[in-house]
């Protein structure tokens, strides 16, 4: 299987491979041009330890990981998202065992850590005073590079000499493709980026496959600015000069990061301002419609034949349907909604079941049919799926939905005080999808934990696997809940 | 079906969002300049210089995005280089160092180059930082070699000030600026030529910028097509630049330039790096206007300073600034407030250009001191004060030492100036002269300036005083010694412990090839140096002002400066003190100086010697030709010469005018002696004040020993000072008189030498005649001697022409001048002092012989051998209460206070001293005079002068002498006489001595005995002194006339014999009977008035006890204890002493109990 290598780089990459873990959850596939599915490797870059939103991502992935091994045939989980550990002959040393890999960069200042005052050449010395600023050199580096890319360049470039870059090096096979996902505007994956592409490209990189990976087809996903944080004068992140630095980062990246194959941009008119935590805990940022249209770029980049990039570089944009301030799947635009709507309304409902149904639901056939007892739904592997879809899934479908600009492709995950809020509960779904009303027919309930009991119910007993697994019930479901779309919002 | 579609919008940060495009699409291109460009920036007002770019060289790339943005057009199409962002800032910068390049070689800091190369990265590998850095560095230059050119610029260039980088090269804008560029270039005051202002400060676009740099940059970027593609956003910043030329003809200028070759090179210099190569960004030569050019028009600017001196130290002669006129005098306001402290340094803030210039701060103050008083302009130079409504100045002058630099001492009056200033405080101008006329400079002072802000008018509570204010600059050597004497009046309870004055003297540095050798220099305590200055603070503040005292030696002194109140900060002032020294060229004549040095009185008188007819005067300090500098005013409404300067204008008030005169008249001298009805004048008392406490080594005329010229004035300031007399006489007692001796005879020289100075003589080449006392050892006279031989080199430097005279000669000299004594028979001189009589008996206009004893003014009024003191004479007792009664009805208060004060001083003195003291006030308690009503004193004072004539009669027949004509009386001993006999030819006196010569020679004596009174002793010994011929070389021989009526030479006390002792009181019967005799036969009680019969208890009581008091007298004078010594005086008087001690007794108290009874 061909690998997708990709390059998670800072809070802004996370939050992107978060959003693509949610639509690979929902059943999105990755495939590539031939239609051959995809091997996923990401690899969190984020020198900031404590960063929530990276932190999350992990959390999310590692669920995943488990889900996806207990899927089958389900379409739910159906990627495979492997972490470059796995991908070793023989794992350990050095190599990070999470999707996070463990370069940190330093923790203390940019000056302590080139040993400036130390260093012997005069004029580097000298050289240095005039390209950074004693903000950059003085610093504490502890919270990531709190924008300023130019420190990052250098203290990320440390990456290149660590056994997970070498791990990636020598698992790169010809064809697998390179991702990168960075911010232009923050500190780390406007550091990241471009340094990534010069050095996968620098012929002075001899690790592991390297002609292969100069070779490789490299794509980039650019976020520009789609927030703004409020102002916060102490603060060394002014995100009223999002905008000036991302006009004088994209000046360089057009003109300076020319090798790339793709390259993919992204941004939105900021509308809502984030509280400004430099890094850290804090830095919790709500999920973003320009996140999730970022992992859908990732999708496009793995289907574009290889014979299309031809030596040049394919530039990409974005658009929606409709600028609303408040999106839907029909704003977003059919060509896209597409790409994952029945998906992710499938994992809604899921979501929505296992928030109130299943617990009603044991004595169903197809809960007696497949032994999903009450003990089924003490399993670990279960507790999993519930903790995927309540704490992480349906948080991130709350936070879409109440950002701004809002993606609120289904009613019923924001707060439920919230003025307007529309309540959907499992014994009435009908109005899920805000934008597209349930198909009905006289004799059948509306959408609700009851037909969808019976779509269930409907399902040929499975063969598949052990009554009573985690994947016979991911699959049944996946296999209802399609169904159960393709009846109500289907055609 | 298009524009429906078109309704899908990107999500994007175009403001052009709509589209027909939807989901994630293809575009045709990067992101590039022109999408960037129409990204709506909310925030041009970004200040934070950003750091945006992914790579090490973000710098450079953020400068040439700043070039872009810069570059935008607005809905004009007018491209909007005007701006405050970040980004015109960065562009501004970028030009800055071009512009800072341009004026190389006068720029206002010392700015280095150096370069660095990829090889230095070599060097840094040290660490994994190191290392990483290193590759990084690598990585980007290599990767970004084509697209951000570095391979056209293969080495950075670096510009460095004080080893910090202020812009880097960059082959995208050709410089870039260090983050901290701005914020060194304020240290360093680098200043924009354009602007005026500091460099890398607020954005200046370029065709803001000065013509001539504009023109060299298109001129650049002409001559460089590389510069077009490789800099190629700048290039288009350039060119647009021209569009916004408001000026045509610099607009069709540039574009000439622009459209084709130009000869503007011929203008312009190339820039040499620090290895004296081309300074070149990708391959193109920097350069430079030509600076020489500018320097030698500012050379010859109208606003270089008209100094005298020249040329000055600062090489380019300075412009003078004052904020109102360019460089070249132009009338244009410009900044000052931020010059360099160095004039040197300086850059002109109009031109950018690195030359010297002075502001008003360079040469006035910030605090002016005000002092209470009127200033005293005649001895001071004193900026011009006529506009202020006080009549004379009262503000030192605020002026620096720099002042100094450029104009001399007399420039003050007539440059500087005070005025009014509308809102009710004081200007201080200097009207500078420059080449083209004058800039006046000038600063403001308030008595309490806004705030923390300085102006303050500063009242100091000082003064103080130049002594000698005399300069001799063709012979320095009579110029090598000055003192100045500080008053500190501030003696608030706070500033008590504290000296608030400090003064430093400064003089022309000779050293002048010392490399930036001021043209002054503090005078220093260096004692190797050829200048030195030491202080002894004197005084301490109590209820009265401080004194310090300052000698400087080596030269007079150009001026002082005064720093007041260094320790507060609000108050802290300094000034200058510029004293207006009397130049006197030596002249040729000569003087003869005769300095009586006496028991009691110290005289000095004086002639020219080539005066046909010399007539001797007392030393005197007119205010025609006064000797000190003191900086306050003399008083304008005193009613005498005297009180114009010593007593001081109404002005000087409380502790400042006491301090002044107290300090002044105490420790260090007044003003005007012996003339304008002044109380101080020769002769004066014998006496030093100094410091308590001295050690030998201590001692230091004029600063803590001095002349006293208040003893007996006023009462001794207890803590103060201590006052000695008595030095005559104890010289050999201890080191401290010797050290008091000397100091007092230096005070005496100098001020004889300023006098001999100011009066046109050559103090070398003049003679100095000192006194000797007949009784003087060899000892003693040789030390004397030696003194007065160093102390006569030291001072006046000439050599061999010290002379000493006795004593009882000179009056000879002085009377046979005066009285032309013309006679063949002899002359007797007669000096008669406080403690001896020195006579000399003259034959043949020739001293003969001399003699000395111990019986003169003290014998007559002292108590005897009463060595206690505790015994009053007769004539104290009498006299005493209606003296102290007198004192009380003094009229003059301030004089009651003083007299007071001494007369309780000498409660205990011995009685001669509170007779002295009693003589020396008889203008205010007629003391004279009610003892002239006294026949009880008139008949003591009779009786002793009758012994004296006796014991001489029997001296001169004992050598075979002719009788007398003339008897020649000095010394203060001598003024009782007038007592007895107050006519001016003294005939009562002259018949008594007339008739004693007569019992003794046993002969009638046919030509009367004359006898002469010198009106004033001191001045006869002292006028007789200068008035001996320096060929006469004789002297006396010194007899000693045993007193027994036969026996000359001196005896050891053991040879005082019974015999001896036996005939010593026989002959004071002889005396006894004979003045009884006389009583009679020349009815005394007519002539003197005295009581009938008194001489007969008189003769009968002077033979009483006679041997017993001869022992008394051996015994006070220490014989008895020294068997072997040889006593040098007669033993005639030894009795007498007590004799007339208990006649007076007798005859005053008898008076007093008669008058009890009535």
């Amino acid at each position: 299987m061909k690998r997708l290598f990709i390059f998670g780089i800072g809070g802004t990459g996370s939050r992107v491979i978060e959003s693509l873990v949610y639509l690979l959850a929902a059943g999105v596939e990755i495939r590539d041009a031939a239609g051959e599915p995809i091997e996923i490797v990401p690899m969190l870059l984020d020198t900031d330890a404590d960063n929530q939103d990276t932190i999350d991502s992990v959390k999310v992935l590692e669920l995943y990981e488990k889900l996806h091994k207990a899927s089958g045939r389900s379409a739910f989980f159906g990627t495979k998202i492997s972490r470059l550990a796995s991908l070793a002959q023989r794992p350990g040393g050095n190599i990070s065992p999470s999707f996070w890999l463990k370069y940190k960069g330093v923790q203390q200042a940019f000056g302590n850590f080139i040993d400036y005052d130390q260093i012997s050449s005069l004029a580097t010395k000298r050289l240095l005073e005039g390209l950074y600023s004693d903000e950059n050199m003085n610093d504490s580096l502890t919270g990531g590079f709190l924008g300023n890319p130019n420190v990052g360049a250098v203290v990320l470039s440390g990456f290149k000499d660590t056994d997970d870059f070498d791990l990636f090096a020598t698992s790169f096979n010809s064809g697998d493709r390179i991702f990168i996902v960075g911010s232009i505007f923050g500190g780390t994956g406007a550091a990241g980026l471009p340094w990534l592409q010069k050095s996968l490209r620098s012929t002075d990189q001899r690790a592991g496959a390297a002609d292969a990976i100069r070779q490789a087809l490299v794509g980039a996903l650019v976020v520009l600015p789609y927030f703004k944080l409020e102002t916060d004068e102490d603060s060394h992140i002014d995100s009223n000069a999002f905008i000036t630095k991302t006009k004088a980062a994209l000046t360089y990246y057009h003109q300076h990061v020319i090798d790339l194959n793709a390259i993919y941009y992204i941004a939105d008119t900021a509308k809502k301002s984030y509280p400004n935590h430099e890094s850290g805990v804090k830095q919790n940022n709500a999920a973003h419609l320009v996140e999730l249209m970022g992992a859908l770029a990732i999708r496009d980049f793995v289907q574009i034949p290889e014979d299309e990039f031809s030596g040049q570089t394919l530039y990409h944009e974005f658009a929606i349907a409709k600028d609303e301030e408040v999106l839907t799947f029909s704003t977003l635009g059919q060509h896209t909604a597409e790409v994952f709507a029945r998906e992710l309304t499938q994992l809604a409902m899921l979501a929505v079941l296992n928030r109130d149904h299943f617990d009603k639901a044991m004595h169903q056939p197809w809960a007696v049919k497949n032994g999903f007892t009450k003990f089924f739904f003490k399993t670990s592997d279960y507790q999993d799926l519930s903790t995927f879809l309540q704490k992480y899934f349906s948080q991130w479908v709350k936070e879409l939905g109440e950002n701004r600009r809002a993606f609120a492709p289904f009613a019923g995950f924001g707060d439920k005080g919230e003025s307007g809020a529309i309540p959907i509960t499992a014994s009435d779904m009908a109005l899920l999808r805000p934008d597209l009303p349930v198909r009905s027919k006289w004799f059948q309930p509306g959408l609700s934990g009851e037909r969808l009991d019976i779509a269930a119910n409907n399902m040929r007993p499975l063969e598949y696997e052990d009554k009573g697994s985690l994947q016979r019930f991911l699959t049944l479901w996946s296999q209802a809940t399609r169904s159960m779309y393709d009846d109500c919002y289907g055609g | 079906m298009q524009p429906e579609k078109a309704r899908n919008a990107f999500l994007s940060l175009s403001p052009n969002r709509a589209t027909a495009e939807i989901g994630w699409h293809r575009r045709q291109s990067a992101y590039n300049d022109e999408y960037i460009d129409q990204i709506v920036d909310p925030s041009e007002s970004v200040k934070k210089v950003l750091t945006a770019i992914p790579s090490p060289f973000a710098r450079i790339h953020l400068v040439d995005s700043a070039f872009h943005f810069v570059n935008a057009r607005d809905k004009q199409q007018v491209p909007k280089h005007d701006g405050n962002s970040v980004f015109h800032k960065l562009v501004s910068d970028c030009l800055d160092v071009l512009e800072l390049l341009f004026g190389w070689n006068t720029m206002s800091a010392d700015v280095q180059t150096s370069y660095w190369s990829r090889d230095e990265l070599q060097k840094v590998q040290s660490s994994v930082g190191q290392r990483l850095l290193a590759s990084v560095l690598d990585l980007f230059l290599q990767q970004d070699a084509k697209t951000a050119k570095f391979e056209l610029q293969p080495d950075f260039i670096l510009m460095s000030v004080g080893h910090q980088t202020i812009a880097i090269s960059s082959p995208l804008t050709l410089f870039i600026t260090s983050p901290r560029a701005a914020e060194i270039a304020v240290k360093a005051k680098l200043l924009n030529p354009g602007s005026g202002r500091i460099y890398f400060g607020d954005p200046v676009p370029l065709y803001r910028r000065s013509a001539e740099f504009q023109k060299y940059v298109h001129w650049m970027f002409q001559q460089n097509p590389v510069l077009h593609n490789a800099c190629r956003r700048m290039y288009r910043y350039v060119n647009d630049s021209i569009e916004l030329l408001t000026d045509r003809t610099l607009e069709e200028s540039i574009r000439a330039i622009v459209n084709g070759p130009d000869n503007l090179g011929q203008n312009l210099d190339t820039i040499s790096d620090y290895r004296g190569m081309p300074l070149t960004v990708n391959g193109v030569q920097l350069r430079q206007r030509k600076s020489k050019d500018a320097l030698d028009r500012l050379r010859k600017s109208p606003m270089v300073i008209a100094s005298p001196r020249w040329p000055t130290r600062l090489g380019n002669p300075p412009l003078v600034l004052d904020g109102q006129s360019d460089s070249f005098g132009r009338q244009v306001k410009i900044d000052l407030r931020s010059v360099s402290n160095d004039a040197r340094e300086r850059v002109l803030p109009d031109l950018g250009v690195r030359y010297p210039f002075l502001v008003a701060s360079d040469l006035i103050e910030d605090q002016v001191i005000r002092v209470p008083y009127k200033l005293n302009s005649e001895r001071f130079f004193l900026p011009d004060s006529r506009s202020l409504k006080n009549i004379e100045c009262d503000y030192l002058p605020p002026l620096k030492p720099a002042f100094f630099e450029y104009f001399d001492a007399d420039h003050i009056p007539k440059i500087a100036k005070f005025l009014p200033t509308s809102s009710g405080g004081l200007a201080f101008q200097v009207e500078v002269p420059t080449a083209g006329g004058k800039v006046t400079l000038s600063k403001s002072y308030y008595e309490s300036p806004e705030g923390t802000r300085p102006g303050r008018i500063v009242e100091a509570k000082m003064n103080c005083a130049v002594f000698p204010l005399v300069a001799t600059r063709n012979r320095p050597d009579l110029s090598d010694r000055y003192w100045v004497m500080l008053v500190d009046a501030e003696i608030e309870p706070e500033l008590r412990n504290q000296d608030c004055f400090v003064m430093k003297f400064f003089s022309k540095n000779d050293n002048q090839a010392e490399a930036d050798a001021l043209l002054y220099k503090e005078i220093g305590r260096d004692m190797k140096g050829l200048q030195h200055v030491s202080v002894v603070r004197r005084s301490p503040k109590g209820a009265e002002a401080s004194s310090t005292y300052f000698r400087i030696e080596g030269g007079p002194f150009d001026y002082i400066t005064l720093e007041a109140f260094a320790s507060d900060s609000v108050r802290r002032a300094r000034a200058l003190i510029v004293p207006r020294w009397v130049e006197r060229e030596i002249g040729q004549r000569r003087a003869v100086v005769g300095i009586d040095f006496g028991t009691t009185n110290t005289h000095v008188a004086w002639i020219y010697e080539d005066d046909k007819r010399p007539t001797p005067n007392a030393f005197t300090v007119d205010s025609q030709e006064l000797q000190m500098a003191l900086l306050s005013a003399p008083s304008n409404s005193a009613t005498s010469e005297s009180a114009k300067y010593d007593e001081f204008d109404s002005s000087l008030k409380g502790t400042l005018l006491t301090g002044t005169k107290i300090r002044l008249h105490h420790e260090f001298l007044p003003n005007i002696i012996g003339s304008g009805g002044s109380p101080f004048s020769f002769p004066l008392r014998t006496a030093t004040c100094e410091a308590p406490g001295l050690q030998a080594g201590q001692y230091q005329p004029l600063m803590n020993v001095n002349i006293s010229f208040m003893f007996e004035r006023e009462a001794k300031r207890h803590g103060e000072e201590e006052i000695n007399t008595n030095l005559k006489w104890s010289l050999q007692a201890s080191p401290e008189v010797e050290k008091r001796v000397e100091a007092f005879i230096e005070e005496l020289l100098v001020l004889i030498r300023t006098k001999l100075i100011l009066k046109g003589v050559d103090p070398q080449e003049s003679r100095v005649v000192w006194f000797r006392p007949l009784s003087f050892g060899n000892f003693t006279k040789n030390h004397f001697n030696t003194i007065w031989e160093d102390k006569v080199k030291d001072v006046l430097k000439s050599k061999n022409l010290l002379r000493c005279i006795t004593e009882s000669e000179a009056p000879y000299y002085y009377h046979q001048k005066a009285a032309s004594v013309i006679t063949s028979k002899p002359t007797i001189c007669v000096d008669i002092g406080g403690g001896s009589t020195d006579v000399v008996f003259f034959h043949d206009d020739k001293p003969q012989i001399g003699t000395s004893f111990s019986f003169a003014g003290n014998a007559l009024w002292g108590a005897g051998y009463d060595e206690v003191n505790k015994t009053q004479t007769g004539v104290v007792r009498k006299f005493g209460p209606e003296v102290k009664r007198r004192i009380t009805q003094i009229g003059n208060a301030e004089d009651r206070r003083r007299i007071e004060g001494v007369y309780g001083e000498l409660q205990g003195q011995p009685c001669e001293e509170i007779v002295n003291f009693f003589f020396s006030i008889d203008k205010y308690v007629e003391f004279s005079k009610a003892l002239s009503h006294d026949a009880g004193v008139r008949c003591l004072i009779l009786l002793h002068y009758a012994a004296i004539i006796f014991h001489c009669a029997q001296v001169m027949h004992a050598k075979g002498m002719p009788e007398p004509e003339y008897v020649c009386l000095s010394g203060r001993g001598a003024r009782s006489l007038d007592i007895l006999d107050p006519s001016s030819d003294h005939r009562h006196i002259a018949l008594l001595t007339h008739a004693l010569f007569e019992k003794t020679y046993g002969v009638t004596i046919t030509e009367p005995i004359k006898v002469l009174l010198a009106a004033d002793s001191k001045e006869a010994t002292c006028n007789g002194g200068v008035l001996k011929s320096p060929g006469d070389k004789s002297e006396p021989d010194t007899v000693v006339y045993i007193g027994d009526g036969k026996t000359i030479g001196e005896l050891t006390s053991e040879q005082i014999d019974s015999t001896i002792r036996g005939g010593v009181a026989q002959n004071l019967g002889a005396f006894a009977d004979s003045i009884a005799e006389l009583s009679k036969s020349l009815a005394f009680s007519k002539l003197f008035g005295v009581k009938e019969g008194d001489f007969d208890w008189i003769a009968t009581e002077l033979k009483r006890k006679v041997v017993d008091y001869i022992d008394f007298g051996l015994k006070r004078h220490g014989y008895q204890a020294n068997p072997k010594e040889r006593i040098n005086e007669t033993l005639f008087f030894y009795p007498l002493v007590q004799k007339l001690f208990e006649i007076g007794n007798r005859l005053i108290v008898n008076d007093m109990d008669a008058k009890g009874t009535k």
